[in-house]
């Protein structure tokens, strides 16, 4: 690739690129617990717990999306035109995988899907009377009386992140993370945001296609985390 | 939203307890089926019991006999003790049940759609939000803030620590200054 074309590259990353700056990349490609190297990068990738993925982020984001933490270390600083749709993901052995979404996309479906809680508040009284008199039969009557009870009030708390500015909220939070979508030439990382479950003791792969080749990592979800 | 009152009543000399407190069973009965059967596909939904205060209270009360008729069909009916069974100092007991708006959920519900930040940090540590002076770590342990994303800072003699943060309304954030993530 002639520095002309590189520079074009670079420049064009720099206009049309979107997201944010991702994460900061770990030392090499090897630091992730599941790497590969192809012809014109190395690639080092993990796939989140659902645990950790509660941790890093404000969002509920395991709600309905496997998050996979990526780093792309390109070759000799050979400039790369990168972005998350270069990636997809299947389980091992099978032919149909799924590409990323984009943050705006699921921000809305969050939002949409946002739950709130149950609350049920017991209110319990007890009370002491004491009547006297007589009544209108001329009988007299009174005594001490007591009366104990419970008022149950069952009611649904507001879904938490359900406004339009949580909404937007979500969405930055997710591309400011997001794997940068530009033309780099020094390593980088971000998340990528895959629709589905994480289903326990299974085998991901996660296909990097570029012009040069693919690159395919091996990813193993955590036995310890199954949600 | 539901409200369910359920009330069983003893009087030892009279009045319809048996009643009552068959009405209290059936009541309270129909507010536990009523939350089983209110099951959601969201595994994260949860239900929260919790109290929402005892009242505790005494009354008297003194008939005086009858003294005036009120007429009904088939006759007149002394309406002074007419008052007399079906009143009970204890309905005062009662009153704040009646009203859904002072549950306490109810208000929260209404509230303003806001997220808390759980900050844990040494208590002289200053706290900057949005490059802005927000206080000491020690008046900050609980901030209440509206939807966005902040930039939060905590400076202390010893360095300072930074990370983005994300509040979202109706959600508890913790953060601990002792805890650096080694990917951010």
């Amino acid at each position: 690739m002639s520095t002309r074309f590189a520079a074009i590259l670079i420049a064009a990353g720099a206009l049309f690129g979107a997201g944010g700056e991702g994460l900061k990349p770990r030392a090499s490609a090897s630091d992730y617990p599941a790497s590969a190297t192809g012809a014109a990068a190395a690639i080092g990738a993990t796939l989140l717990t659902a645990d950790e993925a509660r941790s890093r982020f404000s969002t509920d984001v395991s709600r309905g999306y496997l998050v996979v933490e990526v780093g792309v270390y390109p070759k000799d600083g050979a400039p790369i035109d990168l972005g998350p749709g270069d990636f997809m993901l299947r389980l091992a052995g099978r032919e149909d995988s799924i590409r990323p979404v984009g943050p705006k996309a699921i921000a809305g479906v969050l939002q949409k899907s946002a739950s709130g809680d149950r609350e049920i508040t017991l209110y319990p009284n007890v009370g002491v009377g004491y009547e006297s008199g007589r009544g209108y039969d001329g009988i007299r009557r009174g005594g001490w009386s007591t009366s104990t009870g419970v008022g149950v009030g069952i009611g649904d708390t507001r879904p938490p992140a359900s406004t339009d500015a949580d909404r937007k909220t979500m969405e930055m939070e997710l591309a400011e993370q997001q794997l940068p979508e530009k033309v780099v030439t020094a390593p980088v990382a971000g998340y990528l945001y895959l629709p589905g479950k994480v289903k326990p003791d299974r085998q991901y792969e996660l296909e990097y296609q570029s012009p040069a080749g693919k690159v395919v990592v091996r990813l193993e979800q955590k036995r310890a985390d199954t949600k | 939203m539901v409200y369910t009152l359920a009330q069983g009543v003893r009087r030892r000399l009279r009045g319809p307890s048996m009643i009552a407190r068959k009405l209290a069973v059936l009541l309270f009965a129909a507010a536990v089926l009523g939350i089983a059967a209110d099951k959601s596909d969201d595994p994260g939904r949860k239900t929260r019991v919790r109290l929402g205060g005892i009242s505790v209270g005494f009354g008297y009360a003194r008939y005086g006999g009858p003294f005036g008729y009120l007429w009904y069909p088939g006759g007149y009916y002394p309406y002074r003790s007419w008052w007399g069974p079906y009143y009970s100092p204890f309905w005062d007991l009662y009153a704040p049940l009646y009203y859904p708006g002072f549950f306490p959920g109810y208000l929260r519900e209404s509230g303003p759609g806001i997220g808390e930040v759980r900050l844990t940090a040494p208590e002289k540590a200053e706290v900057f939000l949005n490059g802005g002076y927000a206080g000491i770590a020690k008046d900050l342990k609980t901030m209440w803030l509206e939807p966005g994303a902040y930039d939060l800072e905590v400076r202390t003699a010893a360095g300072a620590y930074a990370r983005r943060i994300y509040v979202l309304s109706g959600k508890k954030l913790r953060i601990d200054t002792a805890e650096q993530e080694a990917s951010r």
